[in-house]
């Protein structure tokens, strides 16, 4: 991102790469944002984002919150380790900005969504493979059985126990520490 | 309801378990024949207990961990944490850490963190949390203050770690750290430390050891600035010093040096104090060389702070000033001859360059120093295009009102301003800091209802008046450099039903409308009411109006009466805009 020359910089701050949804939405982002995927970030390297980048994965509704959290974290980002020299005034201030606002505020917001949203992000995050997002939002489903006992944990998530009661009393000795 | 953790891989299961409490993850091996082996692959061994002054509570926990580190056989361990927490003090932890099998006898050869910390399993952790707390209410306390030193130390000792070479992320809190061969750190990059005290000599030889190291976070750190003595370490409830060391305390001021290597980009120091252990008086200073330095946070009290970091761009400045009045008058009384306010500007010095600051400043400092009759120390941020002003608190008529003046002197070429009014105190203002603030706000509510009903009347029935907002002293009729060319953006926030502030509140709405030159977009928000309900004074203003409102959005467009140009504006209005946007100010949108 820090090149040399100011051309090539302009040129480099203004890269768009196009992502398009599987509902066939096209969502315009920088490329420092899209390569927060590391997915993406091989696609460019390998020059074939000509023309967008199809994600049959991912439809509209969630790749808009993915980009929500990309543009934070790359903005977040750039602010510690770009130089002065490769920003534009405006992509400063998006920079100060973020910086301004809490990093850990944003994300606890962006993760205030319904189950099927939170597991719909985890497989974005897997696919597009945006090793913070996923942590983020699997911690957030890890949070969710504190405290709760095997039996919660299979209602909650509706889990058929297709283990015969010896197989369970066999498991339940072999870890009986967890049970303690 | 819909099952949709059982459509995900296993390898994404394994990596929710790589974040559960590891007790949870190992009873995951019951619901069924798919999640049997899945938390021994997790790769995370994430203790959690409530400690109980008991030694059988002590044992069972000791051989939980043990199993839950024997059974994480599949995968290599990368993330190891321990959070040991209690309602009692701090001795239950020391006592179920060190619990030696008779109740309530201890000893330092049974310690239940390194039995943790030396398991093969955890030979090559990369991210290690360390969590010792003795109550929630004392980390309530503790935080968002430098109070009570004496307690902000740690309850255990760290000497060791598992895994120099493979760490990356390094939390601990209530741990003093203090490795007992030297080390180094090839992959660290974050390096955290909460509610502990520690030479700066040790957090030197660690940073040094860490060439890798980016991300510095510092709170509630009390910094041992002198050989302390002690009969044993962990005995820290009783450690006594000798007279001799009263009578060898040096007179010069302590200081904290850190020197950061260059791959240190963020630093946040958060309520650090000193350790008062060494109890040569309150005051110190801090010294910090930070050569790659982005972006520093400092929360905490006023001090000595010298700092070299050229390339730092953003920062976020919470200054406090003692409590409440009887931790004043402790307070070494040598604070009151170094004049306050040169003391704060000294201190802004040190951010010279900054792009962005971000400064919320203590009730009396904001009497005492922002509001300095004289802004003689003009152009103090050169480069600053972002300005966050927060609690503007409302002392006198013209305190807020300079301080602001000072800090748009001090800001020529700022494009994005934010002010944060309010009138309410801080959290633990008591006694007679509180009368006395009592006493200046009514003043200054006696001294602007006038103003205030005008506005009210005015908006509500649309009264005729030439100018029923009035100026504001302080403020009005000077001229800034970043209202002539660079103010782009202004957001402002008070609430309207805030008495005296809101009077400010729409003063600042009135003078930035009609002086800042190259304004964009105005922000405000004012809490319930609708914005524009409030605005109706700049239709009456004689050198800016209302344009349309587009009421849905509550938003409007505001247009300068041609001819308006204050007289100190110079001949060259490029970038002089016809108008502005008026927005109720975006607070964080939230998903449905």
């Amino acid at each position: 991102m820090a090149s040399a020359g100011s051309g090539d910089e302009k040129a480099a701050a203004a890269a768009m790469i196009t992502l398009i949804s599987s509902d066939n939405e096209k969502f315009e982002v920088t490329e420092a944002t899209a390569t927060l995927s590391q997915t993406i970030r091989h696609m460019i390297e390998d020059g074939c984002t000509d023309g967008g980048v199809p994600l049959p994965n991912v439809t509209s509704k969630i790749l808009a919150r993915v980009i929500e959290y990309c543009k934070k974290h790359a903005t977040a980002a750039a602010g510690e380790e770009g130089s002065s020299s490769s920003f534009s005034d405006a992509a400063f201030l998006e920079v100060d900005r973020a910086f301004l606002e809490e990093l850990e505020e944003f994300d606890d917001a962006f993760l205030e969504v319904d189950r099927a949203t939170l597991f719909d992000l985890i497989l974005a995050a897997n696919y597009l493979d945006i090793k913070g997002l996923l942590n983020l939002t699997c911690q957030k489903v890890a949070d969710s059985v504190k405290g709760k006992t095997p039996e919660q944990i299979r209602e909650m998530y509706n889990i058929v126990n297709d283990l015969t009661p010896e197989e369970e009393a066999e498991i339940r000795r072999e870890t009986q520490w967890a049970f303690e | 309801m819909d099952d949709r953790l059982s459509s995900l891989s296993d390898q994404l299961l394994r990596r929710i378990l790589h974040f559960a409490p590891s007790k949870e993850s190992a009873s995951t091996s019951v619901l069924s024949r798919r999640w049997r082996s899945l938390s021994r692959s997790s790769g995370a061994v994430n203790l959690a207990v409530r400690a109980v002054s008991s030694p059988s509570w002590s044992n069972a926990f000791a051989r939980a961990a043990k199993a839950a580190l024997d059974a994480a056989s599949e995968a290599p361990v990368t993330r190891l944490t321990l959070r040991v927490d209690t309602w009692h003090d701090r001795a239950s932890i020391h006592e179920f850490l060190h619990c030696s099998g008779d109740w309530r006898s201890t000893s330092v050869d049974v310690d239940l963190v390194r039995n943790v910390l030396s398991h093969p399993a955890a030979l090559r952790v990369e991210v290690l949390h360390v969590a010792l707390v003795e109550s929630p209410s004392t980390v309530r306390r503790l935080g968002g203050t430098e109070a009570e030193p004496n307690r902000g130390m740690g309850i255990y000792k760290l000497v060791s770690l598992p895994s120099w070479e493979t760490l990356r992320v390094l939390d601990l809190t209530r741990c003093d750290l203090k490795p007992s061969a030297p080390a180094a750190f090839p992959r660290l990059e974050t390096f955290r430390l909460r509610l502990c005290s520690v030479h700066p000599k040790d957090l030197q030889d660690i940073f040094d050891a860490a060439p890798e190291l980016a991300t510095v976070h510092l709170e509630s750190v009390f910094f041992t600035l002198h050989p302390v003595k002690f009969s044993q370490y962990h005995d820290t409830y009783c450690s006594r010093f000798d007279d001799d060391d009263y009578a060898n305390a040096p007179a010069e001021t302590p200081v904290a040096s850190l020197r950061f290597r260059a791959a240190v980009t963020k630093l946040v120091l958060a309520w650090c104090g000193k350790d008062a252990r060494d109890c040569y008086g309150k005051r110190w200073a801090i010294d910090i060389d930070a050569p790659r330095l982005r972006s520093l946070v400092y929360k905490g009290r006023l001090r000595r702070f010298s700092l070299r970091s050229p390339e730092l761009a953003r920062v976020d400045l919470y200054i406090l000033n003692a409590q409440d009045t009887t931790e004043r008058y402790q307070e070494d009384k040598s604070d009151d001859k170094e004049a306050v306010g040169v003391l704060f500007w000294q201190f802004l010095r040190n951010f010279t360059n900054a792009r962005a600051l971000k400064l919320k400043v203590d009730y009396y400092l904001n009497k005492e120093i922002l509001a300095v009759g004289d802004a003689k120390l003009l152009s103090v941020f050169p480069y600053a295009k972002r300005l966050e002003l927060d609690g503007v608190h409302l002392v006198e008529i013209k305190a807020p009102a300079v301080a602001i003046a000072n800090l748009l002197d001090c800001c020529p070429v700022v494009r994005d301003l934010v002010l944060k009014l309010s009138t309410w105190p801080p959290e633990g203002l008591i006694g007679t800091s509180r009368l006395d603030y009592n006493k200046s706000i009514d003043q200054f509510t006696r001294r602007s209802k006038k103003a205030r009903r005008n506005a009210i009347e005015d908006s509500s029935g649309g009264a005729d008046r030439d100018d029923d907002v009035p100026d504001i002293p302080g403020l009005s009729g000077r001229s800034f450099a970043c209202l002539e060319s660079s103010l782009r953006k202004v957001s402002l926030e008070f609430r309207v039903d805030d008495e005296p502030i809101s009077s400010l509140g729409l003063q600042l709405v009135k003078f930035f409308a009609e002086n800042a030159m190259a304004l964009e977009e105005m922000s405000v928000d004012t809490g319930n009411r609708r914005l524009y309900e409030h605005l109706n004074f700049i239709n009456v203003s004689t050198k800016a109006r209302f344009e349309h409102r587009n009421l849905a959005e509550g938003s409007c467009k505001i247009s300068r009466v041609p001819g308006s140009l204050p007289l100190h504006s110079t001949t060259d209005h490029g970038r002089t805009t016809s108008g502005f946007t008026l927005l109720p100010l975006q607070r964080r949108t939230r998903m449905v």
